[in-house]
């Protein structure tokens, strides 16, 4: 037997040495490979997604791999799972008329469509979901916030998440509370029955499984703000106070 | 490292470990293993610097071995006389190495990068999902020549005992065996 690591030579035998250090250039060209990759990725990173989209739909792997851009986050275990038969959304606060909607509600209040970009705050995005919810003026007029009324909190079943917008923020165009995203009910990871949606924002501001929403005087800090997070996280800005 | 980010990762992970409980231990373990990396160069210098001369040390029957193609993994018989480290092993470290640099790169660009926009790359997810991917498929190969190839797997006993078969060693590492017996003449 040979001792494996035992003094390895110092100066082995001389052979014709190649023009091309090859382990340099490896190592060098795969991290000039991964640096380089991140500008191309983010020029083109698009269009990669889109295709893999469709690849991971049609081979059934989109629950396994984020083939369709969606990556999944919560904050607690388990997410919170969707009753019709319980379900209720509580809209409260400094209003004139509150109200408890049940999942029948819902459905038959007034919808609409919209088509936006979702982008999270960690770096990755999903261009034109297709969303479908009640808007925003449609809560407002529902449940006519009094004038000092100037901020909306959205608490999740997922305890502890919530959030706040400003009223001047939930009144932004394409702000809406989603219950169909592409052309289905929302699924259980993408916070079943209902969301917040607001685009110019990042995704954290986005309330999933919502179940209450109160109108208040004064601001609060959101979960995510909590933890140093801006509460303003509009998209393309900075996100630390 | 590799289970938190799959947590991370994977839709059908995700409630297997929420996000903050996920990312704390992703970001644990990758210090952890930034400072194992460290500790072993400073406790033994002499002999990483000797992996790295000799993953640096490229040459004539080197790029002949490559040129055999894959099937050097499985039938070194024929092949060009490798010194300790053969040329596809020294492609691999170097790799893998490179490899480990990116995903630290795009691992401080996504953590920094969600509370300064400066920091924050829309590709940096891409690069850093498909360079963990390399490596887990650059890893399975590795163990499978490791531990299951009857051509390769012998070179395992060297790492687990630091003794070797001498004619498995003349067949698969001639210039090493060579250069260690001309050392203890």
């Amino acid at each position: 037997m040979m001792r494996a690591m035992e003094q390895p030579p110092e100066h082995p035998t001389p052979t014709p040495r190649s023009r091309i250090p090859l382990g340099r250039a490896a190592f060098l060209g795969t991290v000039a490979a991964g640096v380089g990759g991140i500008a191309l990725f983010s020029r083109f990173g698009g269009g990669v997604g889109s295709s893999l989209a469709s690849l991971g739909d049609n081979l059934g792997v989109a629950a396994i791999v984020p083939t369709g851009g969606w990556r999944i986050y919560n904050v607690q275990d388990p997410m919170p799972t969707f009753d019709a038969a319980t379900y209720s959304l509580t809209i409260d606060g400094n209003v004139e008329n509150p109200v408890t909607l049940t999942w029948n509600d819902v459905q038959a209040t007034d919808m609409a469509m919209q088509v936006t970009d979702f982008h999270c705050v960690t770096g990755w995005s999903v261009d034109k979901v297709h969303w479908r919810g009640i808007t925003a003026q449609t809560i407002i007029d529902l449940v006519k916030p009094r004038p000092q009324a100037q901020n909306v909190n959205f608490q999740s079943l997922e305890q502890p998440y919530f959030d706040q917008l400003t009223l001047k923020q939930f009144k932004l165009p394409n702000v809406m509370l989603a219950t169909e995203m592409d052309g289905k009910p929302l699924e259980r990871a993408h916070g079943a029955p209902m969301r917040l949606v607001i685009p110019q924002m990042y995704g954290y501001k986005g309330v999933k499984w919502l179940s209450k929403i109160t109108f208040e005087n004064e601001p609060t800090l959101g979960f995510w703000e909590t933890r140093g997070y801006d509460a303003d996280a509009w998209v393309g800005k900075d996100v630390s106070h | 490292m590799l289970w938190t980010g799959a947590c991370l990762y994977s839709p059908a992970l995700a409630e297997v470990m929420n996000r903050p409980s996920a990312k704390y231990w992703h970001l644990v373990s990758a210090i952890a293993l930034g400072v194992g990396l460290f500790v072993i160069i400073i406790l033994r210098p002499r002999a990483i610097g000797q992996v790295v001369r000799e993953v640096d040390t490229f040459d004539e029957n080197d790029r002949l071995w490559l040129r055999g193609g894959t099937k050097r993994l499985f039938d070194h018989k024929g092949a060009p006389e490798q010194g300790w480290l053969n040329a596809g092993q020294k492609l691999f470290t170097a790799v893998t190495s490179g490899l480990m640099i990116v995903l630290t790169i795009t691992g401080l660009l996504l953590w920094l990068g969600e509370q300064n926009t400066t920091y924050r790359f829309a590709g940096s997810v891409d690069v850093h999902d498909l360079a963990t991917l390399l490596i887990i498929v650059l890893t399975c190969g590795h163990l499978y020549l490791a531990l299951i190839s009857p051509a390769t797997r012998a070179a395992t006993r060297g790492i687990v005992t630091g003794s070797i078969d001498r004619e498995w060693a003349k067949q698969n590492h001639a210039r090493w065996v060579r250069d260690m017996e001309q050392r203890n003449q």
